[in-house]
């Protein structure tokens, strides 16, 4: 079992945000991270490889009933939820939409809350709708880390505004602190 | 500022409910995914404003219509016709053209598990398309009968049309083709798929698992189950592909969904994939 388990939501303007984050970890960083990001549902392929550019970590798109490892990124398939399961693995869904979104934020957050409870560290970044805040409230009542992208440095504000309108994170970050806080924690 | 904590259901309270459901209402959840019952189950108990799972439990048991609707909501819609379209240009060429078109015996088709089920819909599309209906026999079952009766009287909403017909013109890429004349329209201005090709399904209401297709005579040349297995737990999820293997016949094709992993099945030696990348498996021996 890994020490923390890193979720990252993101949609209209979060794609370079995530690259940066990512190009920014080690390739020792043996934490698993998960991203949620709202993709187009028709194209199936080229975000991974589009990810991977620079990234020291190997970015994949799991299969359903795939073991969570550490020191791998995985992002959410285009038209799929991701849930994280109590055996440690991940379960993908085609369900309706949630906030108008497959794969939906809140709801990989709400699962991985319940599983990995005060371990889960959930980052929110830019947006254009709710989807993801209360996901990440959901991380905080269970006792887990809460993040939030500085509204004023996010280029749609909406998403990351909404989490701050429902509840008081445990931080609000520029995408710069968040790759400062997440080397921090890396032993 | 609002900061209730939302108090998930535990593996418990949901193992407590499905065993409860099993025993008293024989319906089996009990080996469905359990993320997916947790979401579920409280999703249903939101929708409806149900206090508590155990009150649900004793509404389910006293309430045959709310048990329906129960069941209907926990076996997840399909989508939408031709989802993935570029899954289905190779199922096109792959299954139906290199394979099924040449066959000059009845083709045995299953489509196991259905919902609603626009699986369905879009095979029966492109096996007409094809010229391949008359000679075909297509079984799809369900250990639920709401969910035939769903899929037979199945009303599309105009958007739905609408989708199906995009996927469909990015699956034959060309913007000049749709779908409309597989729909009738209806009075309160939903569509209905065409009855000529819904009657060339046998519809059987059989759990695959528990009576080992007790009530399906024959093996099949073509079982198309994508994004079914994803709602069930491993255990589940093999036993069900055992069943499946069972009934396809040498050469016949497995097909899953994009996402799905079959890489425990003790039979995985069996199929070969016949393409890189959409999971689309052929029997060898």
């Amino acid at each position: 079992m890994a020490n923390y388990y890193i979720f990252i939501g993101g949609s209209a303007g979060s794609f370079q945000s995530i690259v940066k984050i990512l190009n920014s970890l080690p390739e020792t960083y043996n934490y698993p991270i998960f991203l949620s990001l709202h993709r187009l549902k028709h194209v199936r392929g080229g975000f991974v490889e589009a990810l991977s550019i620079k990234s020291k970590l190997k970015v994949v798109e799991p299969e359903d009933k795939t073991v969570i490892m550490g020191g791998l990124v995985y992002l959410a398939p285009a038209n799929y939820h991701m849930y994280i399961e109590v055996s440690n693995t991940i379960a993908l869904s085609t369900e309706e939409p949630v906030n108008h979104s497959r794969p939906s934020i809140d709801l990989v957050f709400k699962s991985a809350a319940y599983v990995f409870e005060k371990k889960v560290i959930g980052i929110l970044l830019s947006g254009a709708n709710k989807d993801g805040a209360e996901g990440l409230l959901e991380i905080k009542n269970y006792g887990g880390t809460t993040i939030v992208q500085d509204p004023k440095e996010a280029s749609v504000s909406v998403m990351p505004q909404s989490a701050l309108d429902l509840f008081k994170p445990s931080y609000v970050m520029t995408v710069n602190q968040i790759i400062e806080f997440l080397n921090s924690i890396y032993i | 500022m609002e900061q209730k904590l939302h108090k998930q259901l535990s593996s418990y309270d949901i193992n407590l409910f499905t065993e409860g459901l099993k025993r008293h209402l024989n319906i089996d959840f009990t080996e469905y995914a359990n993320a997916f019952l947790r979401f579920r189950i409280m999703k249903f108990i939101d929708k409806w404003g149900i206090k508590d799972i155990e009150t649900l439990l004793l509404r389910l048991r006293s309430n045959t219509s709310l048990l329906e609707r129960f069941v209907l909501f926990m076996s997840v819609e399909t989508t939408e016709m031709f989802r993935d379209p570029g899954f289905w240009r190779v199922f096109q060429k792959r299954v139906i053209h290199d394979s099924l078109s040449k066959k000059d015996s009845t083709i045995n088709v299953l489509v196991p598990f259905i919902t609603s089920d626009d699986e369905l819909f879009t095979l029966l599309v492109l096996f007409e398309k094809n010229g391949l209906l008359e000679k075909s026999y297509i079984v799809a079952t369900s250990p639920f009968e709401v969910n035939i009766k769903r899929t037979k009287s199945y009303s599309f909403t105009e958007k739905q049309v609408a989708l199906a017909n995009e996927n469909y013109k990015r699956f034959a890429q060309n913007m000049d083709v749709h779908l409309w004349d597989y729909f009738i329209k209806t009075e309160n201005n939903g569509y209905v798929f065409r009855d000529d090709l819904l009657d060339k399904v046998n519809f059987v209401v059989t759990d695959i698992v528990s009576n080992n297709f007790a009530s399906v005579d024959r093996n099949f040349d073509l079982i198309l189950f994508r994004n079914r297995m994803i709602y069930f737990n491993l255990n589940l999820q093999n036993r069900v592909l055992e069943h499946l293997f069972y009934h396809l016949e040498t050469k016949g094709f497995l097909v899953i969904g994009f996402k799905e992993n079959i890489s425990s099945f003790i039979f995985l030696d069996r199929l070969k994939k016949v393409d890189k990348k959409e999971k689309i498996f052929i029997k060898i021996k």
